[in-house]
């Protein structure tokens, strides 16, 4: 017989990287958002409570309410983060279905071949995207051969292409949960399905598609959280003020000038739009895992 | 599980929940209290938010009110007549803004190896140099920075034996300018104008020279919406704007004009939905832009991004000719906490050479304000096409140009807040 702290030991080491990684790095966060500016523009974190000026984070949430200073570009996140987030459940759902039950022997070659692009560094593929999406670049001369004789002009400031290159720069990171996800179905319930006469569109609504739902959602998680935070696709791809999301707002307070404790404010508003989104993953999947058993 | 379990465990998320929800409730109010109690402000403070002060309480320099910048005693110049040290030197620098070869000739001359390490923001290099996080030897800041830098004693004073190029090459101008008296921490590095550039033959016609207001011509683009750029530089849009409006200071703190070129920007985004950007080098030879804010260097860039069978001659450029213009003036200064200062020194005075001096020119394509380095030379030499000659500045456009220089902290915030609005909109 163990002594009652033996098993809980083994938790130590993910304990000890939560509080380093997560809980030290949120409250330095805090102490950022509520210290002072230093004569270089350095912040000076309050680090007790006592010492905390609230005044840049009123400023920050009041600003993200609708009709405030950085609504606009909460508002894009939002949209961008929703439409990428449904652009990859269309086209990273069959392709995860194929690989996970049609690809057979090349299915380790698919998975390889989806994450090949990853290889390339973010930046570079984004840059690969400023040229097909040039008014003289491919995707405009596919337009012309189709004779539309004036193609948009992509990369003015368009809302549809930084969602295109959301969902494209981060599908894979959907679709390798996804695809283990329907992996792991047991076949002996489809099976079971078909035998009590469902169509195949029926097995597929009624059974697979609700248990790959979990799968669905820890891949949106993966996905969604990084988009929320991103600024330089849409720093690449539209760089107009139109196009402007969250973490271009925090971008420009971080990187320079004397508010860093306003951007600091700012990743804190952002956190606390992604604490929303996560409490409803833990909710949906906490309901999955109740309606299995 | 069993329905008996299942339901036990409902009753304790039952009651994990209401304790979680009474235990949210109550850390809240104490929250609310604590919170209640903190400072609730968006103010600045300090001595720099007096408008005319900067950090340190160092005056903030104007061409009209030259400042001695402060010596101190923890600070001091490096003797004379001292060896250099055996490297390497670590030099602080923006990306591309250092011809390699410039580098090589040095490292041959002195037998030493010299080390370039880049950073994308002066508040990033700012932060890692006043950490002490990094100990490089010399750094390339503006002059709207320097005040920060003196008072954080994050750079040394120079010893001016070491760099006798300082009086011999350097423009008279900016031997002892207005923002360093005596060059007692700096010389300088490059120069540059902001201007208006333009594709001729997407164009043509066009011409800002003859608009009333030239600076007009970005808020008369609509007929061109989508390709149309603005330098992602606060300082730049809303300093052009501040011009265009009749202001004759580009470095002031008064809010009220502040506001009337914010929301002048913010108008000018409605009706012609400006790309923000610095790579104006490359957008404006690959025609994905037809009229773009610039730095008068990045245009002389551009000449080497044309496309194949477009020719160079289709770039124009446009400066003030009352000669009010935008203009930077980039810095050189060795760093406190370097280890090589002797070589730092030498590494300057290297870089104020008039053959290094050209031969940098043709590789970064920002002017450097020595001997030789004058429109004629650059322009006969052949690195820079006639078309684009309006770049290249002259000591007297120094002069009667508006230089981008330090504003107080509070200042900053204002510009800050309404360049956020503008990125924004």
């Amino acid at each position: 017989m163990y002594p009652r702290w033996y098993w809980r030991a083994f938790a130590l080491p993910g304990v000890l990287w939560l509080c380093l990684f997560v809980v030290v790095p949120t409250y330095a966060l805090v102490a950022v958002a509520t210290g002072r500016i230093d004569e270089l523009f350095q912040p000076l974190p309050a680090w007790l409570p006592g010492t905390w000026n609230i005044g840049f984070l009123n400023k920050a949430f009041s600003g993200a309410l609708p009709g405030g200073e950085y609504w606009a570009t909460i508002r894009n996140t939002l949209v961008y983060v929703v439409a990428a987030l449904a652009l990859c459940w269309v086209i990273g759902y069959p392709v995860a279905y194929y690989i996970a039950r049609h690809a057979g022997r090349t299915k380790s070659l698919l998975l390889v071949l989806l994450v090949l692009p990853f290889w390339v560094s973010y930046l570079m593929r984004m840059l690969a995207w400023v040229g097909l999406l040039s008014p003289d670049g491919y995707a405009n001369q596919a337009l012309q051969a189709v004779g539309i004789a004036h193609p948009p002009d992509w990369l003015a400031g368009q809302p549809l292409s930084v969602i295109a290159a959301l969902a494209y720069g981060y599908i894979p990171f959907f679709i390798l949960p996804l695809c283990a996800g329907l992996d792991r179905i047991d076949r002996s319930l489809l099976d079971a399905a078909r035998d009590l006469g469902a169509a195949p569109v029926g097995v597929f609504l009624h059974v697979t598609l609700p248990l790959s739902r979990p799968s669905m959602l820890a891949g949106s998680a993966l996905v969604a959280l990084p988009m929320f935070g991103d600024f330089y696709t849409n720093d690449l791809i539209s760089g107009a003020s139109r196009t402007s999301m969250l973490g271009n707002q925090v971008n420009l307070y971080l990187l320079g000038g004397p508010q860093k404790n306003l951007g600091a404010s700012l990743v804190i508003v952002l956190m606390a739009i992604l604490l929303v989104a996560m409490a409803y993953y833990v909710y949906a999947t906490a309901r999955e895992s109740t309606r299995a058993t | 599980m069993s329905s008996a379990e299942s339901e036990r465990n409902r009753g304790l998320l039952t009651r994990r929940t209401f304790l979680s929800a009474s235990g949210a409730v109550v850390g809240l109010s104490a929250a609310g209290g604590l919170l209640g109690a903190c400072a609730n402000t968006t103010a600045s403070s300090g001595p720099s938010a007096r408008p005319d002060v900067g950090a340190g309480g160092i005056p903030l320099a104007r061409p009209d009110r030259p400042v001695t910048l402060p010596l101190y005693d923890d600070n001091k110049a490096i003797a004379s007549n001292l060896q250099p040290e055996a490297g390497p030197l670590q030099v602080y620098n923006w990306v591309d803004y250092l011809n390699p070869e410039v580098i090589k000739d040095f490292e041959r001359k002195h037998g030493v190896s010299v080390q370039v390490t880049t950073f994308t923001s002066l508040d990033e290099a700012i932060a890692k140099l006043s950490a002490e996080a990094v100990r490089f030897d010399v750094a390339v800041p503006s002059i709207a920075e320097l005040n920060r830098l003196v008072a954080g004693k994050i750079v040394r004073p120079l010893n001016l034996d070491y760099i006798p190029n300082l009086k011999t090459n350097v423009w008279p101008w900016l031997a002892d300018p207005w923002y360093d008296r005596g060059s007692r921490y700096t010389v300088p590095y490059c120069i540059l104008s902001t201007g208006i550039a333009w594709r001729a033959d997407k164009m043509p016609g066009f011409d800002p020279a003859k608009l009333a207001n030239p600076y007009d011509a970005f808020w008369q683009a609509g007929n061109i919406k989508g390709k149309v750029g603005l330098l992602d530089d606060q300082r730049e849009v809303l300093g052009m704007t501040l011009l265009r409006n009749g202001a004759t200071d580009v470095n002031l703190d008064d809010a009220k004009q502040i506001a009337k070129a914010k929301d002048d920007v913010l108008e000018l985004v409605r009706r012609v939905n400006p790309k923000f950007g610095v790579n104006d080098y490359e957008k404006l030879p690959s025609g994905a832009l037809w009229l773009h804010q610039s730095w008068s260097g990045n245009l002389v860039l551009a000449q080497h991004f044309m496309p194949k069978g477009t020719s160079v001659e289709v770039l124009r450029y446009w400066w003030p000719a009352d000669r009010r213009g935008i203009v930077g003036i980039d810095q050189l200064a060795v760093l406190r906490g370097g280890r090589n200062p002797v070589l730092a020194h030498l590494f300057l005075n290297h870089l104020l050479d008039s053959a290094t001096a050209v031969k940098n020119f043709s590789f970064i394509g920002f002017q450097q304000p020595v001997r030789g380095s004058d429109p004629d030379s650059l322009v006969k030499a052949g690195l820079v096409p006639p078309n684009l000659r309006n770049t290249l500045l002259v000591e007297s456009q120094i002069r009667t140009g508006q230089p981008k220089a330090a504003l107080s902290q509070s200042a900053t915030a204002l510009w800050q807040d309404a360049w956020s609005q503008i990125r924004a909109a």
